[in-house]
C-alpha cells in the first residue's frame, strides 16, 4: 500500500522562503533585492483605532435631520481632541451646548445626527525576520524574504518571533535544560536543551532575559507558564517527555555559536503553521526544500511521532505486505524501522513522518 | 447586494438517469482522512466492492484536498484492478469500457468552520433560535450581540407573560450553554466586535412578524455600518433572518456595499420557531464560503452531478430518508465521531402533533434534528474538547489512574498528529473516553432539541437502527469498544440495532439520495456498512441485583438459552452476523423495553446481542475509585 507520510523539515542547508505581511495594509519600506537583517523593518502600517460615535442629535436635542444641518465635520476630515462639531444655544440662546471631539481621529461618516470617528491607531511595524534578501514586494501588504541556512521545524511552540545566539546547554539529547545551567552567558542567546524544561527553568531563562528556548519536549504542566514567556519555545517533538531527535540536536549544536531565527508561532490548521529555527548560513546556494510528495520506502529516515518511541529515528527496513497487530489489538499497515544499534520495531505508517 | 439563496458559481458535471447509473464512487474529505469507496451495480441491486482511505491533504506542505483523492482513488484502482483516472489524473466519468465510474458524490467536512456573529434582540428567544440552527452546520460562533429588548408584541409588561416565561422554559438549550452575551453593549462595542472578529457573516434576528421594528432596524443599522467598516475583501456578509415585514427595509438600508441574504423569520411569533431555512442557509454558507474554496476543490466540484454538501448535511438527509424508507415506528439516528467534529442526525417518527414552539417538526410530523459539536472531536478537536469539557469528565471514563497530565498529554499531542494511532492500551482508551464525551455532549444537545420541540418530553424515543462512523468507532480494535462508547453515550432505550460505517459511505449515501434515492436504496444493502448487533436496554427503577428481565432466546441453529439479567448489569450474548434468533422478553414489572408483542426476531452481529441493563440515566458513581472499578467491570463484561 502506497502511503505518504507528512514531512518535517530537517535541513542543514537550504534555500528558506517567508512571506512577512502586515495584518493591515500598509507601507512596504524596501525594495525588491534589498538585503535585510532580522530585526530590519520591512513594512509599517497603522492599526485602526477604536470607533466613536458621536450622537449630536441627542446632545443638542435636535431632531436627526437638523443636528445634521449643524454637524461641521465632513468624512475623511482629520479632528484633534476638544474641536467642535456641533453647537447650539439653547435657554433663549442664553446657554451655549457644544459637542466636541472627544480624541483626535479622523470623522469616518456623518448622518442621522451621528458623527462615526475613528481615532488614531497604533503603529506597527513589521520586521524581516530572516536575514536575507527581499525576494518579492507584496504591495501594501509585505514582503517575501529569502535566506539560505539551516531549517528545523519545530511540532509545538508557543510565543513570537526573537533572534539570537544559539547556546547549547545540554551535552546528549536526553538531558533537561536545568534552571542552574541557566547563567548570565545565556542573556540574549536563544538556548538549546534536551528532554524538557520545568518552570524553574523557564523562570530562570526570563530573568536572564534569553531571546528563545529549543527543547524535545513541552510538560502540559509548563505548557501556560511558557506561554507567559515574553520569548519563544520551541518544541521539536511536541508535548511530553520525549527527548530531541539526535539528528535535530547534531544540527543544532553544530550550529552553536551562530545566530538564529526562532518562531514559535504553532497553528495546527487552516494555513497551518509549524514552530521554527532558521540559522542563516554564508552559502551563496542552496535548492529549495525537496517536494513532500514522496512515498514511504525503504532506507528514508522517518522519525517516530507517538507511542514508547516517540522522536527516535531512523531508516525504513522493509514495507511488510500485510498489516500487523500492535499492543491494543488493532490491526494496521506499517512499516519495519531500525533505530541506532540496530534495534528493529514495527511502526504504524500512522506514526511515521519523513525528516529531511 | 441581494444574494439569491441559489446561488452557485460552480459548474457541476451533468446529471446521469438512474438506469445509467452502473457505478458509483463515493468521496468523503475528512478533517484528517479521505474515504473513498465503490459501489457496483449487479442483478439485485449495487454491491460494495472496494474502499481506500488516506491521510486528507487540504494542509501544508500539500494544500491540495483533490491530491488525497486522486491517492485514495489510486489506491482503489490497486485493487480493482481497473482504471479510473486518465493520463492527466482526471477521473473517468461516466464509466466507459470498464473505465471510470457513472457517478461521483462528494462529501466534505475539511472546511474551517463558517465564522459568525449572531446579532438580535432578546438573547433567550430570537438569538438562541439563531444559536439553535447554527448548530446543525459546521459553525463557530464567534460572538453574539444581544439588544435584551423584549418584543413589543408580547414583552413581560403586556399580557404575554406567560407565554414568555414558557419559552424561556423550553430553550434548555441556551441555558445549558450560556450564550457569549453581548447585551448591552454600546454601538462601538459592536463595531468593535465585528471589525475585530471579522466573521464571515454577521446573523441578524429580532422581531416577531409585524413586531419590533425600530429596534431591529437600529441593530441592523450598526451592524451594517461595521461591516462596512472592514476591509471589502475581507467584509462580512449579512443574513436576515428577522421581522418579515421590514424586508424591504432592511435591503434599502444595507444598500449595495454590502453582501445580504434574507431567510424567513427563525421567530415569527413568540411562540414559533422556523429555523428551516436558517439552517439551510448556515448549511450553503459553510458550503459556498469554505468547502468550495479549499484548495484543489474546484478539480473535484468538476466530477461531481450533486452539489456538494457537507457531511452533516449528507448525514441529515441520510437519517430522514431512512425513517421514511423503514417506517418502522422508531427513530433513526446517525453518529459521526471525526477528527474536528462530532455530529448527530436523527429522524423521529411523528409523537403528538409538534407544539407551537418546535424545533423543526415538518408537515408530516417527522422531527428532525442535525446537531454539529464543531471543534468537538478526537483529532484535530482534541484539544478543543479537552478545554471544554475538562480532564475530569473525560478522566472518569478510564478504568486506571491516569498519570498527571498524562490526559493532557494523550490529547493536545492528537490535535497536532491526528492521523496517528494509539500503540498501547492505555492511550487507546483516553482517545475511547474523549469520544464518549463529545458524543455524550452532541448527543445532550440533540435531546434538548427533542424536548424543545415537545411531544416527546421526558420520554426517550426508541431509536432503529443507530449508524455510527468516525476513525476512533470504526477503528477500535474490538468491535465491542465501539459498541460500549456508543452505549455510553448515547444511551438508547429498548431495542435497537447498532451499525458501524467502516468505509465512511453513509454520508455520501445521503447525498446519493438526494438526487438519486433509487441508487441511494439499493447502496444501502451494498453491505457497506457493518452490523455490530441488537441491543436491548430496559429502563425504569430497580435496585442494584434485582432481577430487571428475563430473557429466553432461540437460536436459529443452536438451540436456546434463558437468563436473568440484573440491574447494574451489562451482559453480551454471542449472535454472529447473519445469524437470526428470536427472543421473549420478560420484564419485571416497572421495567419497560419498549412496546413489544410476543418473541422478537433480532439479528447478529460482530458483537452479538448485548443486554445493557445499568439503566437511563447513566450514572457513574461519584467516588473515583468505585467509577474506575466500575468503568473496568464494564469493560470486562464487553470483552473490551
Amino acid at each position: 500500500m502506497v502511503y505518504y507520510p507528512s514531512v518535517t523539515r530537517l535541513l542543514p542547508l537550504t534555500t528558506v522562503r517567508r512571506e512577512r505581511v502586515l495584518p493591515v495594509e500598509g507601507e512596504v519600506l524596501v525594495s525588491a533585492g534589498a538585503r535585510v537583517e532580522s530585526m530590519s523593518v520591512v513594512a509599517r502600517a497603522k492599526v485602526p483605532g477604536r470607533y466613536v460615535i458621536l450622537n449630536v442629535a441627542q446632545a443638542l436635542r435636535l431632531a436627526p435631520d437638523a443636528a445634521d444641518k449643524r454637524i461641521a465635520l465632513r468624512p475623511g476630515q482629520s479632528v484633534n481632541a476638544g474641536q467642535v462639531v456641533a453647537n447650539r444655544r439653547i435657554a433663549l440662546g442664553l446657554v451655549p451646548r457644544v459637542v466636541r471631539v472627544p480624541q483626535a481621529g479622523v470623522v469616518v461618516a456623518v448622518g442621522g445626527g451621528r458623527v462615526l470617528l475613528e481615532t488614531a491607531g497604533q503603529p506597527v511595524e513589521l520586521r524581516a525576520f530572516l536575514p536575507g534578501r527581499v525576494e518579492n514586494v507584496l504591495p501594501r501588504r509585505g514582503v517575501l524574504v529569502e535566506t539560505i541556512g539551516a531549517l528545523i521545524q519545530g511540532v509545538w511552540g508557543v510565543g513570537g518571533e526573537s533572534f539570537g545566539v544559539l547556546k547549547v546547554l545540554v551535552e546528549q539529547p536526553d538531558e533537561p535544560l536545568r534552571a542552574r545551567s541557566i547563567d548570565v552567558s545565556c542573556h540574549g542567546a536563544v538556548l538549546v536543551g534536551g528532554t524538557t524544561v520545568d518552570q524553574d527553568g523557564l523562570q530562570q531563562a526570563l530573568e536572564l532575559q534569553v531571546k528563545g528556548i529549543i527543547i524535545g519536549s513541552l510538560s502540559p504542566a509548563t505548557l501556560e507558564t511558557a506561554r507567559g514567556m515574553p520569548f519563544p519555545v520551541v518544541a521539536t517533538e511536541g508535548l511530553g517527555q520525549a527527548a530531541m531527535a539526535q539528528p535535530v540536536f547534531q544540527l543544532l549544536r553544530t550550529n552553536e555559536g551562530r545566530e538564529a531565527a526562532i518562531s514559535g508561532r504553532t497553528q495546527l490548521r487552516w494555513g497551518a503553521v509549524r514552530p521554527e529555527v532558521v540559522i542563516p548560513l554564508p552559502a551563496r546556494s542552496a535548492s529549495l526544500p525537496p517536494s513532500p510528495d514522496t512515498p514511504l520506502a525503504a532506507g528514508l529516515q522517518v522519525r517516530v511521532v507517538r507511542g514508547p518511541l516517540t522522536g527516535a529515528v531512523g531508516k525504513v527496513e522493509r514495507m511488510p505486505s500485510q498489516p500487523s497487530t500492535l499492543e491494543t489489538g488493532a490491526r494496521v499497515w506499517g512499516a519495519v524501522v531500525t533505530f541506532a544499534e540496530g534495534e528493529q520495531r514495527f511502526i504504524p505508517n500512522f506514526n511515521l513522518e519523513l525528516l529531511g | 447586494m441581494v444574494v439569491s439563496s441559489q446561488a452557485s458559481a460552480q459548474t457541476y458535471a451533468q446529471e446521469p438517469s438512474p438506469e445509467a447509473i452502473g457505478s458509483i464512487l463515493v468521496v468523503d474529505c475528512g478533517s484528517s482522512f479521505t474515504r473513498v469507496s465503490l459501489l457496483e451495480r449487479v442483478e439485485s441491486g449495487y454491491c460494495f466492492v472496494a474502499h481506500a482511505m488516506v491521510p486528507t491533504t487540504a494542509e501544508p506542505p500539500w494544500s491540495d484536498v483533490s491530491l488525497g483523492v486522486r491517492r485514495a482513488i489510486e489506491q482503489l484502482v490497486g485493487i480493482i484492478k481497473r482504471p479510473l483516472l486518465d493520463e492527466r489524473a482526471t477521473l473517468y466519468l461516466p464509466e466507459n469500457r470498464g473505465k471510470g465510474v457513472d457517478l461521483f458524490v462528494l462529501t466534505c467536512s475539511a472546511g474551517q468552520p463558517l465564522q459568525v456573529v449572531l446579532a438580535g434582540l432578546v438573547n433567550q428567544i430570537s438569538l438562541s433560535s439563531l444559536q439553535r440552527a447554527a448548530a446543525s452546520s459546521y459553525v463557530n460562533v464567534l460572538g453574539v450581540i444581544a439588544r435584551d429588548f423584549v418584543d413589543e408584541n408580547g414583552g413581560p409588561e403586556k399580557d404575554d407573560s406567560e407565554t414568555i416565561r414558557r419559552i424561556l422554559s423550553d430553550v434548555s438549550l441556551a441555558e445549558a450553554e450560556p450564550l457569549k452575551t453581548g447585551a448591552g453593549l454600546s454601538d462601538e462595542d459592536k463595531i468593535a466586535l465585528i471589525r475585530q472578529h471579522r466573521p464571515d457573516i454577521v446573523w441578524v434576528s429580532g422581531g416577531t412578524d409585524g413586531g419590533s421594528s425600530e429596534p431591529v432596524r437600529d441593530l441592523v443599522e450598526t451592524v451594517a455600518l461595521a461591516c462596512t467598516l472592514v476591509d471589502g475583501s475581507v467584509r462580512p456578509a449579512i443574513v436576515y433572518a428577522g421581522n418579515a415585514e421590514l424586508r424591504s427595509e432592511i435591503v434599502e438600508l444595507i444598500g449595495e456595499e454590502v453582501e445580504l441574504k434574507v431567510v424567513d423569520n427563525v421567530r415569527p411569533t413568540l411562540d414559533t420557531e422556523n429555523l428551516a431555512t436558517a439552517r439551510s442557509a448556515f448549511q450553503q454558507a459553510y458550503v459556498e464560503r469554505k468547502i468550495q474554496h479549499l484548495p484543489g476543490m474546484a478539480d473535484l466540484v468538476g466530477w461531481t452531478s450533486a452539489p456538494i454538501l457537507s457531511t452533516a448535511q449528507a448525514l441529515g438527509y441520510l437519517v430522514l430518508y431512512l425513517e421514511r424508507l423503514y417506517a418502522s415506528g422508531k427513530g433513526v439516528l446517525c453518529a459521526d465521531v471525526g477528527s474536528a467534529n462530532t455530529v448527530i442526525a436523527t429522524s423521529l417518527p411523528p409523537r403528538t402533533p409538534t407544539k407551537a414552539a418546535g424545533v423543526s417538526g415538518d408537515s408530516t410530523g417527522i422531527l428532525h434534528t442535525l446537531q454539529v459539536g464543531t471543534g468537538l472531536g478526537v483529532g484535530y478537536g482534541a484539544p478543543g474538547l479537552l478545554e471544554r469539557i475538562g480532564v475530569e469528565r473525560i478522566g472518569r471514563w478510564l478504568p486506571f489512574d491516569p498519570e498527571p497530565g498524562e490526559v493532557e498529554r494523550v490529547l493536545l499531542s492528537k490535535g497536532v498528529r491526528p492521523i496517528s494511532v494509539p500503540e498501547d492500551r492505555r492511550e487507546l482508551l483516553i482517545e475511547q473516553a474523549a469520544a464518549r464525551e463529545a458524543l455524550r455532549t452532541v448527543m445532550e444537545k440533540t435531546r434538548e432539541m427533542w424536548r424543545a420541540a415537545g411531544g416527546w418530553g421526558r420520554t426517550i424515543p426508541t431509536l432503529e437502527p443507530i449508524i455510527a462512523g468516525g476513525g476512533v468507532l470504526v477503528h477500535a480494535p474490538r468491535p465491542s469498544q465501539a459498541v460500549l462508547m456508543l452505549l455510553d453515550a448515547i444511551e438508547p432505550v429498548g431495542i435497537t440495532t447498532f451499525v458501524l460505517d467502516p468505509h465512511g459511505v453513509a454520508a455520501a449515501l445521503g447525498a446519493t439520495a438526494v438526487t438519486q434515492p433509487f441508487a441511494a436504496v439499493q447502496a444501502l444493502d451494498a453491505g457497506a456498512f457493518l452490523s455490530l448487533g441488537t441491543v436491548v436496554a430496559p429502563v425504569g427503577r430497580a435496585r442494584p441485583g434485582d432481577v430487571v428481565l428475563r430473557v429466553k432466546i432461540e437460536f436459529e441453529h443452536d438451540g436456546g438459552l434463558e437468563i436473568e439479567v440484573k440491574s447494574g448489569s451489562l451482559e453480551m450474548l454471542p449472535l454472529r452476523p447473519g445469524e437470526k434468533a428470536v427472543m421473549e422478553l420478560k420484564p419485571r414489572r416497572g421495567i419497560s423495553v419498549g412496546k413489544i408483542r410476543g418473541p422478537v426476531e433480532v439479528h447478529g452481529g460482530a458483537v452479538g446481542l448485548v443486554i445493557d441493563a445499568r439503566g437511563r440515566p447513566l450514572r457513574l458513581p461519584p467516588d473515583l475509585d468505585a467509577c474506575r472499578r466500575l468503568v473496568q467491570q464494564w469493560l470486562w463484561e464487553m470483552g473490551a
